[in-house]
C-alpha cells in the first residue's frame, strides 16, 4: 500500500481529492461509521539547506466502520503531494495507509490483524520505547515520530483482567526503514548503495515480542515489554565488488528489553522509559564490518498542569553505549530539558516549547510551535526545530536540522 | 421529667430512627442509590451529551461510553478544533490522546475536557460506592444529604445533594471543597423518558463566586450498550 512514486501533476491532485470526496460520500451512508479529514497546505523544509523548503498539501483521513458491535474496520490513509521541483533530498509524492485493519473486541481480548503502528512508552521527547515499527527515513525529516513510524502488518493480541494486561505481537514480515532519496543520489559507476528495502523474508524472519502490564490501586501503571526486531537504524559497511565500490547495509537481529511507568499525583504526572537493546550494530569507518554494542536508554519525565490547563515538564533522557566484548570504556550522553505549553483565549490559541541540552556535552534541541483556530474548523500553525549536533554528542539521534513548518489545517 | 422525656423522644426521632418515606424508613445510602438510579442506568451504557459554556458559542459535544463505575472513554465529536481530544478513565486514573503528538499518554488528574463541567461531571454519574452519605436536612418534598468522598482521586471532596422524595430525582447538587467552601452548584433538569427510565437531561453546573462561569450539559440522547472489558484501553483512544 506504500507507493515511492505519485504523480505530481495538478490534474492528478484533482482527482485524488475527487476520490476522498467519493470515499467519503460512501462512507457518510455507512451506518455506526467514524469519519474524519485533515487537509493540510503545508510550507515544510530545512531553511538553513539552500532550496530546500518545500509546499505541499496532505490529506489525512480516517473511515472507522462498526460491523457489529464486536467487528471494527478501520482504514486511516496519507496523500502527500509536492508543488514544483522535487528537490531530490525525500521522495517528494506518496499515498500510504496508515492503518488498515480488522479489530474483534470480545470481552476481555482485543484482537487487531492489518497494517498498524504500535506505540508504547510514557514520556515526551524521543519515543525510546516504541520498538515495534521502523522509521522511514525517505521522508522530510519531522519531530512527529509517529507519522514517520512505517505501519506494517501486525498480529496484535491484547488481553485484560482486572488490572493486568497482557498484549503480543508478532510481525511476519519486517520492513526495512527506507533511506533519503539523497543516499540513493550518491550512487556512481564505482559507488553501488544497497537500497533494497524488501530484504526479509515472510514468518522466516517475523520480528515478534509483548508487553504485560499492571495497574496499581494507588494509581502506578507499570509494564515490562520485550521485542526481538532488527535493526532500526541503518548500518553499513563496504567491499569492492567488481572494481566498485559495494555499500551494503547490515542487518542484525536486536533484542529490546524495556520498562514503562507512569502516575500521576493530582496536578503532577511522573513518567518514565528504560530500554535496553542488546546487540545493536554500529558503522565503522569503510572497509570495516559493523560494531556490536548495547544501548540502554533512559527517560525520566514530571510534569504539571495547572488549573487553566497549561502544561510545565521537566525532562531528562540518557543513552549508555555498552562496548562489547566487555571490558571497554561505555560511552554515556545525558540531556535534561523542559517543555512548557500555554493555551490562550479559550484555548483558540496555543504556544509549545521544548528544549533538550547535552549535559556535558552540546547537543540540543529546541522546538517552538504556535498555533492559532481562525474558525472551529481551520487551524493555522508554525513550527521550528533547531537541532544542532555536537562534535561530542550522541551521533546516531542529534544531526544538525533547521526544520521549518508553517501548516494550514482543515478539519471536517 | 415530662420536659426530659420528650426532649429524648425529640432527639430520637431526628438522630436515631431511620429516616421515613411515605411511612417507608429509608437509610440515606438507599435514597443516593435510587437517585443515581435516576441519572443513570447503572450497567453498561452509551451517551451523547453537549456541554455549552458561558464565554463560548459553540458547544461540544461528546460521546461517553461508560461501563460500570470506573470505566469511562470519552471522545469528542465537534467542535473539529477539539476533534480527538479523547478521554480514558480507569478508576480514578486518566489517559488522553494528545493530537498533535499523535500518541495517547497519562495524564493529570486535573485535566478538564471544557468549561465548567469537569471530567467527573460527564464521567462520574454515580454518587453511591464513592460517598458515604448522611440526611443533613429533610423537609416534606426532599432530602438533603451530605455526602464525603470515601476515596482519594474523585472531583468533589464533599456533595450537598437535594432529592425528592416521591420520585428520587436529584434535584440541585452544592459541590464542596474538603473545608465545606461552595465551589459550583448544579441544577437537574429537563426531566425526559430515555435509556427505558425518566431521568435529567440537563445538567446546568454553575461557580458560587462567579456567575459568569457556567456550563450547561445537555444530554442527547443515552441508551444501553455492550461494551467489552477491552473497548476502554488507550489504543482505543485514537
Amino acid at each position: 500500500m506504500n507507493r515511492d512514486s505519485f504523480p505530481k501533476s495538478t490534474a492528478n491532485l484533482i482527482t485524488l481529492l475527487l476520490s476522498f470526496v467519493f470515499l467519503d460520500c460512501y462512507a457518510q451512508k455507512l451506518q455506526k461509521s467514524e469519519i474524519s479529514h485533515d487537509i493540510s497546505l503545508k510550507r515544510e523544509g530545512d531553511f538553513e539547506v539552500k532550496n530546500s523548503l518545500v509546499t505541499l498539501a496532505e490529506v489525512m483521513g480516517r473511515v472507522k466502520h462498526s460491523v457489529s458491535s464486536a467487528i471494527n474496520i478501520q482504514v486511516d490513509y496519507l496523500a502527500h503531494v509536492e508543488f514544483g521541483e522535487p528537490k531530490k533530498l525525500y521522495k517528494s509524492g506518496f499515498f500510504q495507509a496508515r492503518k488498515l485493519l480488522i479489530q474483534t473486541q470480545l470481552s476481555a481480548f482485543d484482537l487487531k490483524l492489518g497494517l498498524q503502528t504500535v506505540t508504547w512508552g510514557e514520556t515526551f521527547g524521543i519515543p525510546i520505547a516504541d520498538v515495534v515499527n521502523p522509521v522511514d527515513l525517505s521522508q522530510t525529516p519531522r519531530i512527529d515520530a509517529e507519522s514517520r513510524k512505517i505501519p506494517l502488518g501486525i498480529i496484535n493480541l491484547k488481553a485484560l483482567l482486572n488490572s493486568f494486561n497482557l498484549q503480543i505481537l508478532y510481525t511476519p514480515l519486517p520492513r526495512l526503514s527506507p533511506l533519503p532519496q539523497s543516499a540513493i543520489a550518491g550512487e556512481s559507476e564505482s559507488l553501488k548503495i544497497d537500497t533494497d528495502s524488501n530484504k526479509y523474508n515472510l514468518w522466516t524472519d517475523a520480528e515478534l515480542g509483548g508487553k504485560f502490564g499492571f495497574l496499581f490501586e494507588f494509581g502506578l501503571d507499570i509494564n515490562a515489554f520485550y521485542y526481538s526486531h532488527w535493526n532500526r537504524m541503518p548500518v553499513f559497511y563496504s567491499s569492492i565488488v567488481d572494481q566498485r565500490l559495494l555499500v551494503q547495509r547490515q542487518e542484525s537481529r536486536v533484542q529490546s528489553y524495556g520498562l514503562t511507568a507512569s502516575q500521576a499525583f493530582d496536578a503532577i504526572v511522573v513518567r518514565a522509559d528504560t530500554v535496553v537493546h542488546h546487540n545493536i550494530p554500529r558503522s565503522q569507518a569503510l572497509g570495516i564490518y559493523p560494531r556490536y554494542h548495547n544501548l540502554w536508554q533512559t527517560a525520566f519525565g514530571v510534569d504539571y498542569s495547572s488549573a487553566d490547563q497549561d502544561n510545565f515538564g521537566l525532562h531528562f533522557q540518557s543513552d549508555v553505549w555498552e562496548k562489547i566484548p566487555f571490558g571497554l570504556k561505555n560511552r554515556i550522553y545525558v540531556w535534561g530539558g523542559s517543555r512548557i505549553q500555554l493555551g490562550f483565549n479559550n484555548r483558540n490559541q496555543s504556544l509549545e516549547a521544548f528544549y533538550l541540552r547535552g549535559i556535558r556535552h552540546s547537543d540540543s534541541w529546541l522546538r517552538v510551535a504556535a498555533s492559532s483556530n481562525i474558525i472551529s474548523s481551520w487551524k493555522i500553525s508554525g513550527e521550528a526545530n533547531l537541532i544542532s549536533e555536537g562534535s561530542d554528542g550522541e551521533k546516531t539521534i542529534f544531526a544538525k536540522r533547521s526544520l521549518l513548518t508553517i501548516d494550514s489545517t482543515v478539519s471536517f | 421529667m415530662r420536659f426530659l422525656l420528650t426532649s429524648l423522644f425529640l432527639i430520637s426521632n431526628v438522630f436515631l430512627v431511620p429516616h421515613a418515606f411515605s411511612g417507608v424508613e429509608v437509610s440515606p445510602d438507599i435514597i443516593l442509590k435510587k437517585a443515581d438510579d435516576v441519572r443513570n442506568p447503572s450497567e453498561t451504557f452509551q451517551m451523547t451529551a453537549s456541554v455549552s459554556n458561558a464565554d463560548s458559542n459553540i458547544p461540544t459535544v461528546f460521546s461517553l461510553a461508560m461501563k460500570g463505575k470506573d470505566k469511562t472513554l470519552i471522545k469528542t465529536l465537534e467542535p473539529a478544533r477539539d476533534k480527538g481530544r479523547n478521554l480514558l478513565m480507569l478508576g480514578e486514573e486518566m489517559w488522553a490522546y494528545i493530537p498533535n503528538l499523535k500518541r495517547a499518554l497519562r495524564v493529570s488528574l486535573n485535566q478538564k475536557l471544557t468549561g465548567q463541567a469537569a471530567n467527573g461531571d460527564l464521567s462520574r454519574m454515580r454518587w453511591y460506592g464513592d460517598y458515604a452519605a448522611k440526611i443533613e436536612k429533610e423537609s416534606a418534598q426532599d432530602w438533603t444529604l451530605l455526602l464525603i468522598a470515601n476515596k482519594k482521586g474523585l472531583t468533589y471532596d464533599k456533595v450537598r445533594a437535594t432529592i425528592a422524595k416521591n420520585t428520587f430525582r436529584p434535584l440541585k447538587a452544592e459541590y464542596l471543597s474538603l473545608g465545606g467552601k461552595s465551589l459550583k452548584i448544579a441544577e437537574f433538569g429537563g426531566y425526559k423518558s430515555i435509556a427505558g427510565e425518566v431521568r435529567p437531561t440537563e445538567i446546568v453546573i454553575q461557580d458560587t463566586h462567579n456567575s459568569a462561569e457556567r456550563s450547561v450539559i445537555s444530554i442527547q440522547n443515552m441508551e444501553l450498550s455492550d461494551f467489552p472489558d477491552s473497548y476502554f484501553t488507550q489504543d482505543n483512544l485514537k
